[in-house]
């Protein structure tokens, strides 16, 4: 069943999952020239320890507040709000300037784990996979996830696409742009809403470690390619989708877990870059 | 009051009362506990040391777990090292000399039954996180938990003499009960003999041949390997071939790979407790296995 | 989770489980009698790639993995060999060989007690002290790479052990309530030669909630100095927390430790006095995969000529292939009194083959 043949019959069983990385692969490939460039590679780490403490909450209210966390758009839901909540202040926190922005992004991330932990010890009784809540496995992407991962993705792109440049010089030149009176804190709640927005159905969709690998890998291999923020920014997403597809189809005919074929494949496009970047010396 | 008899009606209060109970039972799943209860009634006190919920290779080694198997009269345990990264070191703390393996205090319930998957060659862990004696997820077979619970009850009455003929008794009534749940189960579930089924893992072997169903594949290509796409082709092939209806889940596990296999294949999702106290129903035995089977007779249904 | 699923072998079993059948009695005994009586074997095996900012062989004396100042350097660190069994109905024994660079020892090796009345435990032979968390437990149960500073520096560089008699007290009471006296003969601090020693450990465990457990411990020990009424005394004060929610695989935990130790009577009185020590950390695991942890310590500096506090801050990243084996990154910033400080790097590796028993909490 490994074979290119037995591949191309079995379309019913990619063609969602495979949709699915690509989509996440170019969105996160894309977002991830911002995330780089600004130093908050965790921050997808963090985002959905957020997200996972949001469904526990939801679960531990869910007879008080009549909501019904079985239904997958109400975990997506759930998921989204607290990771926009979490995203935005983060990004006060960014703009503040109080903290490195890595050393805010880490401790989110571990608070968040710690208050999951607590808050998942009160209940004892029913049993809950809160890890599939929050992250898919890229292998079987019900065609909800699909759909929720497409929307979401227009809209995360709609801003980016219409506002650029706004969002370039608030992010890589606050201070100028400030100077200039520009509304810096209105673009970089947008730019982190965006990134609040996209990481909860990339996540549910293809998992943990190919989400933090997608935002952080292909946007590092771009940025040590190309030298012009318009490429940078095109080929990021080019790459994130490559990997994403090329990482499926691979663990499709060698037989491995997709995910973390995914990360392979990411990482294997920081070699090329790398081999330039020591050349350019 | 004078200070010492305080601090000693304090340390009084503290120690659990069990009031009338004349054996402290300790059995290290819900599963057991329920046998327990069944077979003792109130002549025991029993304690169960992890949940239905948990999973029971991962319980904590908590030292006041030693402390409730000090006190314990007898501690039944699965066997088959389903309990090996947790039990033993408590054992050793516990000073009870009675319930060290194979001692008169201890009752392993693997012994009772015929295992199943044995392996017959070498192993390694090279096959996954293995079970090297054998299977230990026998009670899902209402057959095997009569023969646990017969034999605890033996066990039961040679601790306790003035209780035996009460533990006997309630023995074969729980055996009589249990029987008759069966015939009703095996009725719900006589149109689906010698199906087809899928299951997430080997924890149902013992169900699957009980209930007289086929099990033809595993989602997962090794225990706790997460499956490559192709071979989740290859189970929708198997599936469709074998005309598989049901693909088996515990509660507790992500069903969206199973749910893919099934919406390809036609077949549907089962969703089983994995033991006693696993969902908020399934109190006692007879109540999880009725819950087991009509996760398993819903999903056979045409 | 641990099943075969090797299918011939379900062939086997599909075949040999024809229910009627009885299973019938083996021709000729069984043959792997000889097997059965074996005691567990297992291997467990650790090496890191270090590298040092500063050299940490001088400056700053220790019992971790270290290499030289600047360069990254491969390093073993130790391959435990462990035979494990019951050796009666009486009584268990537990050996633990240990193979390091400077050469082969026996890390420890005692009789315990199954079934002594009135929650009295007995183990004899060559054992770690009851004194403290970290020190009764073999590096390889440690969530960190290395031993803490303060336990190198006050209580022994490779943990307070030795030949000798510990008895274990379980009390009557609801909780864990355990007191620990030992007699043994260790070896403390950077020294060479054994000293009479005799360790009291007073050790409790509290369920504060469902899946919190709540360890204190209160530890003390007085060893003969060279001399006539010489002493050297060491205190610790050790706690334990950890919340594990029952139905998942993560958990947190924070631990940390104070050590004292008083020197009195000594030939030099400039060396009497009293040093404290010690740490705290905490440990996320986040699922069966991953784990992150966070440490401080704080030690008596102990290179040439540095007086005060030595503290360093460590974060870990631990990734789990499988039960067996775990890959850990290890980033410290090392801080001398006098405010010269140094970045240290670990890439560790850990491996256990075979049946190594459980371990205790």
């Amino acid at each position: 069943m490994s074979g290119f043949g037995a591949f191309l019959e079995a379309r019913e069983i990619w063609q969602d999952p495979l949709l699915a990385a690509v989509i996440a692969g170019a969105l996160l490939g894309f977002l991830g020239v911002y995330v780089v460039l600004r130093r908050t590679v965790f921050v997808s780490a963090a985002l959905t320890q957020l997200s996972t403490l949001g469904l526990i909450a939801a679960i531990v209210t869910e007879e008080r507040l009549g909501v019904a966390v079985e239904r997958p758009s109400v975990q997506l839901a759930v998921a989204v709000l607290f990771s926009v909540t979490g995203a935005l202040l983060l990004g006060r926190l960014h703009a503040g300037r109080r903290l490195p922005a890595e050393a805010g992004v880490g401790m989110a991330w571990v608070l968040a784990g710690a208050a999951a932990i607590l808050a998942s010890s009160r209940f004892v009784h029913a049993a809950h996979d809160m890890d599939a809540m929050v992250f898919g496995n890229a292998v079987a992407v019900p065609l909800g996830d699909l759909l929720a991962l497409a929307g979401l993705a227009a809209v995360v792109l709609a801003p980016h696409l219409l506002f650029t440049k706004e969002l370039v010089f608030v992010a890589f030149d606050g201070e100028t742009a400030r100077a200039m009176g520009m509304p810096a804190g209105l673009w970089n709640g947008v730019l982190y809403a965006t990134l609040g927005l996209a990481i909860p159905p990339a996540a549910r969709a293809i998992g943990a470690l190919p989400t933090f690998a997608l935002l952080t890998l292909p946007a590092s291999a771009a940025l040590l390619l190309a030298g012009r923020l318009p490429r940078i920014f095109a080929l990021a997403a080019a790459l994130g989708a490559v990997a994403a597809a090329a990482g499926y189809f691979l663990s499709w005919t060698i037989q491995l877990p997709t995910g973390a074929t995914m990360v392979a494949v990411a990482g294997l496009f920081l070699v090329p870059g790398g081999v330039a970047a020591l050349l350019r010396r | 009051m004078h200070p010492i008899p305080r601090l000693a009606s304090l340390l009084l209060a503290l120690v659990p009362a069990a009031a009338g109970a004349s054996l402290q039972v300790v059995t290290t799943t819900d599963g057991l506990a329920a046998l327990a209860r069944d077979v003792g009634g109130d002549r025991v006190a029993v304690t169960a040391l992890s949940h239905g919920n948990q999973d029971p290779h991962f319980v904590d080694p908590n030292p006041n777990l030693a402390v409730k198997l000090r006190d314990a009269d007898l501690l039944v345990d699965v066997g088959l090292d389903l309990e090996i990264g947790w039990l033993p070191p408590l054992v050793n703390q516990s000073r009870n000399a009675g319930i060290q393996p194979g001692n008169e205090r201890r009752f392993t319930a693997a012994s009772a039954i015929r295992v199943l998957d044995v392996p017959t060659g070498p192993v390694d862990r090279s096959l996954g996180d293995l079970h090297p004696a054998g299977n230990p997820h026998f009670l899902d077979d209402p057959r095997r938990a009569v023969e646990v619970a017969q034999a605890m009850a033996a066990k039961l009455a040679s601790l306790d003499p003035a209780g035996a003929a009460g533990y006997r008794a309630r023995a074969a009534d729980f055996a009589r009960r249990i029987g008759a749940d069966e015939q009703r189960w095996l009725a719900a579930l006589k149109p689906f003999r010698g199906q087809a089924i899928i299951a997430k893992h080997p924890t149902v072997t013992y169900l699957a041949r009980w209930a007289g169903l086929r099990i033809v594949g595993y989602l997962e290509p090794k225990p706790g390997v997460e499956p490559p796409p192709s071979h989740l082709a290859e189970m929708v092939e198997v599936a469709r071939a074998q005309k598989v209806r049901a693909i088996l889940v515990e509660t507790y596990y992500d069903t969206r790979t199973a749910a893919l296999v099934a919406k390809l294949s036609g077949a549907r999702v089962a969703s089983i407790p994995g033991d006693v106290g696993a969902s908020r129903t399934a109190t006692g035995y007879q109540a999880y296995m009725d819950e087991v089977v009509k996760a398993l007779a819903g999903a056979l249904a045409p | 989770m641990r099943y075969v699923v090797l299918a011939g072998l379900l062939a086997a079993g599909a075949a040999a489980a024809q229910e009627p059948q009885a299973a019938a009695a083996p021709l000729g005994g069984n043959p792997f009698a000889r097997v059965l009586m074996l005691p567990d074997v297992s291997a467990i095996g650790s090496g890191a790639l270090v590298w040092n900012q500063k050299d940490v062989r001088v400056v700053s004396p220790r019992s971790d993995p270290y290499g030289p100042g600047g360069k990254v350097q491969p390093v073993f660190q130790e391959l435990e060999v462990a035979l494990q069994s019951v050796v009666d109905p009486y009584a268990r024994a537990d050996v633990f060989l240990t193979f390091h660079p400077d050469g082969a020892g026996v890390e420890e090796a005692y009789l315990t007690t199954l079934g002594l009345p009135a929650g009295l435990q007995i183990r004899a032979g060559t054992l770690k002290s009851p004194f403290g968390r970290l020190n009764q437990q073999h590096p390889h149960v440690w969530d960190f790479v290395g031993t803490p500073l303060p336990m190198a520096r006050l209580l022994a560089v490779d943990a307070l052990e030795g030949p000798g008699v510990d008895v274990a007290w379980l009390a009557p009471v609801p909780w864990f309530l355990e007191l620990h006296l030992a007699y043994q003969d260790t070896v403390p601090g950077f020294e060479t030669a054994g000293r009479r020693t005799g360790v009291a450990h007073l050790l409790q465990y509290f369920d504060v909630a469902e899946g919190t457990t709540l360890g204190v411990g209160l530890s003390a020990a007085r060893l003969d100095e060279p001399g006539a009424g010489a002493w050297r005394d060491l205190y610790g004060a050790d706690l334990f927390l950890k919340i594990r929610p029952p139905q998942g695989r993560a958990y947190l935990t924070l631990q940390g430790e104070l050590f004292a130790r008083r020197l009195s009577g000594l030939a030099d009185p400039a060396q009497d006095g009293t040093r404290l020590g010690g740490y705290l950390q905490a440990l996320w695991r986040q699922d069966a995969y991953w784990g992150y942890g966070a440490r401080w310590e704080s030690a008596p500096a102990a290179g040439p000529g540095l007086s005060g506090a030595e503290n360093r801050w460590t974060a870990l990243a631990t990734w789990y292939p499988s039960e067996f084996q775990r890959l850990r990154l290890q980033v410290s910033d090392d801080r001398l009194p006098g405010g010269s400080t140094g970045w240290e790097a670990l890439l560790a590796m850990e491996f256990i083959i075979g049946a190594h028993g459980a371990h205790p909490f």
